[in-house]
């Protein structure tokens, strides 16, 4: 494997010395392009006293390239899809390399607090929030609970 | 009281010549107060030491992650935008059709700062760089694509605009000597022209 660039192991360093409140990310040991990250569910939303696991993954191009990040706890969310796969503006067209993980992962909390049915990925709960918003938001509190409760068990 | 003077040790350091007031390339004027030695002094220049390429986020004085050595080997590029990179970095950057053509920091078209003594060699790069994408983006069909929505309505386009610009292009490559200001990728995702009418003078002030 081609050496780590120093913008990466910058960044690996301040996500652990400096990390972003409600946010963890930390690097594979055998891996160090692969990061196991946790985001709190922001207060006043439905994910509240949620902790969700995803994966993060530096492409070979990055930062010339978005990471690619995937929820691996199941959500309740219109612009999140079964598979965990995220519609976010800057992962996709609105990338720049002046964006970094800290960032990126910031946008997706920020996602959670703002979802957005308008432009769906899920479109089943897309349609769902926007025909009832409560109901739907309901549903996303219970997944919460059922699937993203705080446990230390590890 | 004698002294004698055994050795001898030069020390020097260097930065890059950035203007010293971002907001104004004009300000640009290099301070000539030559001291008694007749050696010109600047102050050592705050953006260049303290600051760092928003891609690679290594010193300006520094190298891209793929140089060894800093100074020539891997140059810094100023932006219009004073927003100031590792030539490398930029140019890896515009080169993907994901960069629209933008600066990385303010998501305005990236062009380079005029007049700035440390561009003048790029300006040639840039320019080929414009015109290749422009070219992919063509290819891809991509080149319609709307990408200045939210821009002002000069980069609104027509088929004549297109012809006008084409025969630009065709200029610039039949005129490689030809003398631009200013160039930006970003015009490839558009028609706009290559050459604003202001400062079309060249870069031998100083």
């Amino acid at each position: 494997m081609a050496s780590l660039p120093k913008r990466i192991i910058k960044e690996t360093e301040r996500l652990i010395s400096d990390p972003v409140p409600g946010i963890t990310a930390e690097p594979h040991d055998d891996n160090l392009r692969y990061f196991n990250v946790t985001v709190e569910g922001p207060t006043q939303s439905p994910y509240e006293n949620g902790i969700f696991k995803l994966e993060l993954y530096l492409p070979d191009d990055y930062p010339m390239e978005a990471p690619k990040v995937r929820f691996l706890t199941k959500i309740y969310h219109p612009n999140i899809d079964r598979l965990g796969r995220i519609c976010l503006d800057v992962l996709k067209t609105n990338w720049s390399p002046a964006l970094q993980i800290r960032t990126v992962l910031l946008s997706i909390q920020a996602l959670l607090a703002s979802p957005n049915p308008n432009d769906p990925l899920a479109n089943d709960v897309a349609e769902d929030w926007i025909k009832n918003e409560e109901a739907a938001k309901a549903k996303a509190r219970e997944w919460t609970q059922l699937y993203a409760k705080k446990v230390d068990d590890n | 009281m004698k002294i004698e003077v055994q050795n001898i040790y030069p020390l020097v350091a260097w930065s890059w010549d950035m203007p010293k007031n971002l907001d104004d390339p004009d300000s640009d004027e290099p301070d000539n107060a030559n001291d008694s030695y007749g050696i010109r002094r600047r102050a050592p220049n705050k953006n260049a030491v303290d600051d760092v390429c928003g891609i690679c986020r290594a010193s300006y004085n520094g190298t891209c992650p793929n140089c060894k050595f800093p100074g020539t080997d891997c140059p810094l590029v100023l932006g219009r935008c004073n927003h100031n990179f590792h030539f490398h970095c930029i140019y890896q950057w515009l080169k993907t059709l994901t960069s629209k053509g933008l600066c990385p920091m303010c998501r305005q078209k990236f062009r380079l700062k005029p007049n700035a003594t440390v561009n003048t060699d790029h300006l040639g790069a840039f320019k080929e760089l414009a015109i290749t994408t422009r070219a992919r983006l063509i290819s891809e069909g991509l080149f319609d694509e709307d990408e200045e929505g939210d821009d002002d309505s000069e980069y609104a386009y027509d088929n004549e605009e297109v012809q006008r610009d084409n025969r630009d292009y065709e200029h610039i490559w039949n005129n490689p000597s030809t003398e631009y200001e200013e160039l930006t990728v970003g015009d490839m995702f558009n028609t706009r022209r290559y050459i604003d009418d202001e400062e079309e003078e060249d870069d031998e002030g100083y």
